[in-house]
């Protein structure tokens, strides 16, 4: 081999270290991991917590079928060591009388699980504290996690931010997409987005028109917080109402109401008026 | 077929270890006379699938000098790196999480030079590769992957230099037939290269393709 390709690769290898340092470092990488955690942390969580109720309802059914949240489950199981402990559940219990050795291993489950919720919720506040600082205006439009699983689908934040709005607004649909590419079946109206809170709370059939809402506010956020990093959260904010306040009014003026007499209609018209030439 | 650098083990095949004793991805390890082969898993490797389809056109010597685009964790580029001891293997690739693993194998290999790069920015590695390379390899699930080839093939391949070209049907249009697409990408091939070799990489990979070609301007 030459002289000089040695030297060749040398250069090679001192840049390539120097920018893979780089380009580990930014913080988008950061944020992706640790979506990507919480969502892996909630999926087993959620199977070791059925788990944990199916277990336990070995020793005490009637605790099982009471405490309905599963974090509070795994807390209260791994606190108490007998069923005597329980004061507000009956302790005419059904279930066998197991021996502590069994219920050691069963507490000791728990006790993983209610760490695993503990750490689950500090991952969440770190989350948050991440995307305030480095993506405020997608932070604001957002929230924290939409925000951050469309940064970790991308790969880092540059990339989201060279997208269409309406590629954002099916991101994560991928699948749906493709078949309706394909064979031309119904194309979708949300991705990733549709964990936005405003998504979550809006009408079903208004649904796609919020997304594309939230979408284009969205695109527009990730580019300030790309590419100039100004504080634009208020303006934001703003449009985002706005886009949705016309969504609001169409909406009623379709139904032939006047906006903000909704409530006070009679219930005639709570029912869907039929469509034209649907069936009689 | 070089026989020097490439053996057949059986079915398979394998390249001389350029680290006795190391593997890079978990292949196996077979002993052949007095040298240790890698064998070559046409699962991971495109490049060994071809060869499994038969590949004739195998232009890769020991003092080769390749440019390698889309080297991604290094598989393709270890079994390169085998054959080609005495030349020297640009690999070139753009995921920094591919780059940590195919940066640690670089470490362990004197002829691979890993640049962490877009195979379509050409001029951000201009200045790394002043000699003309023998031959390009490209696999890079893109769009755009023909063009991205012919610049990096105008900056960087020697005259009468062989492009070997994986295509991915499904990166380009995912709606219409891969065979469709495969003709496509040849046409485009021809205001640069001579395609020399096609071939299917069925059952190994689904709707890709393998396009050998000359660089002849």
């Amino acid at each position: 081999m030459s002289n000089e390709l040695i030297v060749l690769r040398e250069k090679c290898l001192v840049r390539t270290k120097k920018n893979l340092k780089e380009a580990l470092g930014i913080p988008d990488r950061r944020i992706a991991q640790t979506v990507s955690a919480i969502g892996e942390l909630e999926e087993a969580l959620c199977a070791c917590s059925e788990r944990l109720k199916d277990w336990y309802s070995l020793y005490y059914p009637e605790a099982a079928t009471r405490i309905k949240k599963q974090e509070a489950f795994a807390r209260i199981v791994s606190d108490k060591k007998l069923r005597s402990e329980f004061t507000d559940i009956t302790q005419d219990s059904i279930g066998a009388d197991l021996a502590p050795n069994d219920i050691h291993h069963i507490r000791a489950f728990a006790k993983s699980l209610a760490l695993l919720y503990s750490e689950k919720g500090q991952l969440e506040e770190y989350l948050e504290k991440l995307m305030k600082k480095d993506f405020k205006n997608l932070y604001a439009v957002a929230g924290a996690p939409v925000g951050a699983k469309l940064i970790a689908h991308c790969g880092d934040a540059a990339r989201l931010a060279n997208l269409p709005s309406s590629t954002i607004q099916v991101l994560g649909a991928e699948k749906a997409l493709f078949r309706h590419m394909k064979t031309g079946a119904k194309p979708p109206k949300y991705g990733i987005i549709l964990s936005h809170n405003l998504l979550q709370n809006a009408k079903h059939d208004e649904r796609g028109k919020v997304a594309r809402a939230i979408a284009s506010v969205i695109s527009i956020a990730v580019k300030v917080d790309v590419f100039s990093q100004e504080d634009n959260t208020e303006f934001l904010t703003k449009k985002l109402e706005n886009k949705l306040k016309v969504i609001e009014r169409r909406r009623l003026k379709k139904r032939g109401l006047e906006p903000g007499k909704e409530k006070g209609r009679s219930k005639h018209t709570d029912f869907k008026s039929p469509k034209k030439g649907g069936k009689k | 077929m070089n026989e020097e650098i490439l053996k057949r083990i059986g079915k398979d095949f394998a390249t001389i270890n350029l680290n006795p004793g190391r593997k890079v991805y978990g292949e196996k390890l077979n002993k052949k006379g007095s040298k240790e082969c890698r064998l070559w898993d046409p699962y991971r490797s495109k490049l060994s699938a071809a060869l499994r389809n038969g590949l004739k056109e195998f232009p890769f010597k020991k003092d080769s000098k390749v440019l390698y685009l889309g080297a991604g964790n290094g598989t393709t580029v270890s079994h390169i790196s085998d054959m080609c001891t005495d030349g020297m293997i640009f690999g070139v690739e753009f995921s920094p999480r591919a780059m940590t693993d195919f940066y640690q194998m670089a470490l362990t290999r004197k002829n691979v030079a890993p640049i962490l790069e877009s195979a379509n920015h050409t001029d951000a590695y201009k200045d790394i590769i002043p000699e003309k390379v023998d031959i390009i390899y490209e696999d890079v699930a893109q769009k755009a992957q023909v063009d991205i080839l012919k610049k990096n093939a105008d900056a960087f391949l020697k005259k009468g230099g062989y492009v070997f070209l994986m295509i991915k049907a499904r990166s380009i249009d995912v709606t219409r037939s891969p065979q469709k697409i495969f003709n496509e990408v040849a046409n485009h091939m021809y205001t640069h290269f001579k395609v020399i070799e096609r071939i299917d990489l069925e059952p190994y990979e689904k709707d890709h393709m393998c396009l050998v070609g000359k660089y002849e301007l």
